[in-house]
């Protein structure tokens, strides 16, 4: 058993000092995400805390095999961020997300720098996209707005709406495989329909 | 890239952000049921939207987060599906059984309750038949008396009595009447009224029994005779055993001549 699925266990068993260590581990990353998601300071921290009380009462719903402790509270930060946006009816106040290096090397932990390393360089490869591009995957994944209300939202045709979220995910996804085989094998054919013009191309 | 792969790689990157619509996402994944290629295009979409949770620098919350998620998980128990699992599997058998036992005897009150309430329903309809078949009977009665009053020959004779009173409507040529008769009182359980027709030699034929609700109501009968009542001589009321006699047995209550 990993070092961080035995913590989970003991935090089911009722252990506050194992929740305490997950706590310090993960909370950055918790917070950060729910910032980046709702701007706000005060928001994202009731949000970070809301996460780990689910934490704490439904540790035993952790499975170590389907994916890593940070993954599984992050997942749930992007769900419970969204359902504050939707039940405020937050309207999506699209604030590129910023941030120097700095912060990266505060990570605490050593292991994770290879992980570490290319969340880093997909932030700047998301902040190179072409604006339209960025904002329609931002919109769709810190929004959690569909493609529909992503294109009532900016008042563009739906169609163009899908073109810049698949021209922004096609550019990320080559980043994110440029040193390793893209399993889905098909950034070249990708690539060769956007240098053909497909309908729609806005980006 | 079969052609039906082209109309689905457009959405896969969407697919991976959560951004398709229900129907879109059911036409995906339909698709991703039979192509493998696809599946493994979605896969690596999935692993940049992961990244996208991540990719942003750490920004640690204030102390006062922690403080207060300290105070918090210590009034709350850890894993409250274990709680509850544990409360449940403790629950002494006794207690299952009286709540058990509780629900028996509710159940048993409910259905009784509906059996008498079924009763009284019951009860309602016989007499709301009843009551429609005496209106139905006293409107055929006073069609009847109208029927008769509009034959050029029909007569009307006055029934006298000690405190009761009225008219026999009839014609001489037909077999039926109609009596309408005032201040006559209820009969004892036992008792009944019965009217007679009499004959030129003194014989007596029924006309038929009736009884009354309340000294307020007035009489309403029909009388049907085996023959034309011009061949009668006189008419009386007499009060008779329930069910009548074959011959006036009790005191006269109402006469009239013919």
């Amino acid at each position: 058993m990993s070092d961080e699925a035995h913590l989970v266990k003991r935090v089911a068993q009722g252990d506050r000092e194992a929740f305490l260590e997950l706590y310090d581990r993960y909370a950055p990353r918790v917070n950060a995400l729910s910032l980046r998601m709702l701007n706000e300071a005060m928001a994202a921290e009731e949000v970070t805390q809301d996460v780990f009380l689910k934490l704490w009462t439904r540790a035993d719903s952790f499975d170590p095999e389907a994916g890593t402790l940070a993954a599984w509270l992050l997942t749930i930060t992007r769900r419970t961020a969204i359902d504050r946006i939707r039940l405020e009816k937050r309207r999506p106040s699209y604030v590129p997300g910023e941030g120097g290096v700095e912060g990266w090397r505060k990570l605490a932990d050593p292991a994770s720098e290879s992980d570490e390393a290319r969340w880093r360089s997909l932030h700047f490869a998301l902040r190179a996209l072409p604006p339209e591009q960025r904002q329609a995957i931002e919109l769709a994944f810190y929004h959690g707005l569909s493609h529909t209300q992503i294109a009532a939202h900016l008042g563009l045709p739906l169609g163009t709406v899908k073109t810049r979220l698949r021209l922004g995910m096609v550019k990320l996804r080559e980043q994110w495989f440029a040193h390793e085989e893209d399993p889905g094998g098909r950034s070249s054919d990708a690539g060769a329909d956007v240098n053909k013009g497909g309908k729609g191309v806005a980006g | 890239m079969t052609e039906r792969c082209s109309d689905i790689e457009g959405l896969l990157a969407a697919c991976a952000l959560g951004a398709l619509s229900a129907e879109e996402a059911r036409r995906v994944d339909g698709h991703l049921e039979d192509c493998a290629e696809c599946r493994r295009s979605l896969s690596a979409y999935r692993r940049i939207a992961q990244g996208l949770l991540f990719a942003m620098p750490p920004a640690p919350p204030s102390r006062r987060l922690r403080a207060r998620l300290e105070r918090l998980i210590a009034g709350r128990p850890a894993s409250t599906r274990l709680a509850v699992r544990w409360r449940l599997g403790r629950a002494p058998q006794w207690a299952l059984a009286l709540a058990l036992l509780g629900m028996f005897i509710l159940n048993l009150g409910l259905l009784l309750n509906t059996r008498s309430l079924l009763r009284e329903q019951q009860d309602l309809v016989g007499r709301l038949e009843d009551g429609q078949r005496a209106l139905a009977l006293q409107l055929q009665e006073d069609r009847t008396a109208v029927a008769l009053m509009s034959y050029p020959s029909s007569r009307r004779a006055r029934v006298e009595g000690k405190t009761g009173f009225g008219t026999l409507v009839y014609d001489p040529g037909l077999r039926i009447a109609v009596l309408y008769a005032w201040g006559l009182a209820p009969l004892e359980q036992g008792r009944t009224y019965q009217a007679w027709l009499i004959e030129p030699s003194g014989g007596r034929i029924s006309g038929g029994l009736f009884r009354v609700p309340d000294e307020s109501t007035p009489v309403r009968l029909v009388i049907e005779s085996p023959y034309p009542l011009g061949d009668f001589v006189g008419f009386g009321v007499t009060v008779e055993p329930a069910g009548g006699s074959p011959a006036p047995t009790g005191p006269r209550v109402l006469r009239a001549d013919l």
